[in-house]
């Protein structure tokens, strides 16, 4: 992993380390946003390299303390998204961080050459493919490796030591650790889908401590809900805290 | 706020701090202070009187007499109901809130014009001058109205587009779609998307109120 990590997010121009979670503010930041702090950098939503619909199923089902929600991460694609938005991107006043949703080695080469295309971009984030080996992970992680530096996305639920470790050999920035996956019933169907809420802050603490103590660049990227929330992990080390559906309320 | 019984449906009465304006079909997003869950309550207004805001929620809750809500809205695009219809039917289908309507319907008798509404849905406590009439005679209101607004879900469009076809080449047919809407509009999140002729929309921000001959079955 990239030594400088530590430093990474002052050298790519991100002021404060409140950021928005990918998909939580859309494709351009609000004119006003109720959040009480101000962000270090603007998000949007993962793109992927061909245009994903919404899942068929979609839906947001509250459980205490969170939310499941399942979207299938409709996005235009990668290339639609910048033709679309990217004058746009290019006048924001926040540095532009996307965040990149690659199916295997070729797929994130071709998105992480756009991103060093895009001049407004100071960095992205990359969600490795569920149920993908160590090895294609790795193949993943070498492809991404463009001119601009670059952060892992690791589901709450996905971290282990071998995962961590292929992200270490890596020439990533850091990891990002994301929402986690669970099921919940809805009409008497189980509805899988990513987690959010202020119950999953606990278990975000534990793993970012876990990782702050083995010297990782760890963003904090779930679970966050509150200000005190957040410095608290800010003052455990943590480099950044993504927000996501404080965002919405 | 107050909480207080319309016919089936709760309502909400809430003191605001200045003026208010809606337009029938649009929504507010609610949250109490300190509550436990991690996402906003969908509220649709009822009405405006005074220093009160009545307003109804999509989904059950509870909420208690004295307590603080904080309201962001009204939000999305309501109901364009051409000025020229001079009768209106509005349709309640299948399990939708009939509280997305109740403004509209006021809004037209108030104007002197004819408004019928189709429920099967017990309802209590609305003007007088509404007919109400059950989903049996759908058919007969819809061919007798100038326009229709209905309120649905999303999994009725098919069926919409199947009973209300010939209408909706005829004359104004509008649908609000009633359906969860976590962002709000903020984000564009997915949950809410609804397919039509101009691709992937999202209720929150560009309904919850379509033109029926712009809904694509998925």
């Amino acid at each position: 992993m990239n030594e400088l990590s530590a430093n990474i997010l002052t050298e790519i121009g991100v002021t404060s380390p409140w950021i928005n979670a990918p998909g939580f503010l859309g494709y351009l930041p609000p004119s006003k946003l109720d959040f009480p702090a101000e962000m270090g950098a603007f998000l949007p939503p993962p793109l992927s390299l061909i245009s994903r619909n919404p899942a068929k199923t979609r839906t947001a089902i509250p459980f205490g303390g969170g939310v499941l929600l399942r979207t299938g991460l409709p996005n235009p694609g990668i290339a639609v998204a910048i033709r679309q938005y990217q004058q746009r991107w290019s006048r924001l006043e926040l540095p532009l961080w996307l965040s990149l949703l690659p199916r295997d080695a070729d797929e994130a080469r071709e998105m992480s050459e756009l991103v060093d295309e895009l001049d407004c971009a100071v960095t992205f984030q990359i969600l490795l493919p569920r149920g993908a080996s160590m090895q294609e992970r790795a193949e993943i992680l070498s492809a991404a490796q463009g001119e601009k530096p670059f952060f892992v996305e690791l589901p709450l639920d996905e971290v282990n030591r071998e995962c961590v470790g292929v992200i270490q050999k890596s020439s990533a920035s850091g990891i990002v650790i994301s929402a986690p996956r669970g099921v919940l019933l809805k009409d008497e169907q189980w509805v899988s889908g990513r987690l959010y809420g202020p119950a999953l802050f606990p278990q975000a603490a534990r793993i970012v401590r876990e990782l702050v103590k083995a010297k990782i660049s760890v963003i904090a990227g779930c679970g966050v809900c509150t200000i005190d929330q957040g410095e608290s992990l800010l003052a455990m080390g943590t480099i950044a805290v993504q927000v996501d559906v404080a965002l919405w309320v | 706020m107050e909480n207080w019984k319309n016919g089936a449906e709760t309502s909400l009465r809430v003191a605001i701090p200045g003026k208010v304006n809606f337009q029938p079909g649009q929504y507010f997003l609610g949250i109490t202070p300190l509550q436990a869950e991690a996402l906003g309550q969908v509220f649709y207004p009822l009405e405006v009187a005074e220093r009160f805001l009545t307003l109804s929620p999509m989904y059950g809750g509870k909420w208690f007499a004295g307590q603080a809500i904080n309201l962001r809205g009204p939000l999305g695009n309501g109901f364009r109901v051409p000025a020229s219809a001079e009768r209106i039917g509005l349709i309640g289908y299948g399990q939708s809130k009939l509280a997305s309507l109740i403004p509209l319907a006021k809004t037209f008798l108030v104007a002197g014009k004819e408004v019928a509404l189709v429920t099967d849905l017990p309802v209590q406590g609305l003007p007088m001058a509404l007919e109400i009439l059950p989903t049996e005679q759908a058919a007969e209101v819809a061919g007798w109205a100038d326009a229709l607004a209905i309120c649905a879900q999303p999994k009725d469009i098919p069926e919409l587009m199947r009973v209300f076809s010939k209408e909706a080449s005829r004359k104004s047919v509008e649908v609000l779609l009633q359906t969860e809407m976590p962002c709000a509009g903020v984000a564009a999140c997915g949950v809410c998307a609804v397919l039509t002729k101009k691709g992937w929309q999202h209720v929150c921000k560009e309904g919850p109120v379509f033109s029926l001959a712009d809904l694509v079955s998925e």
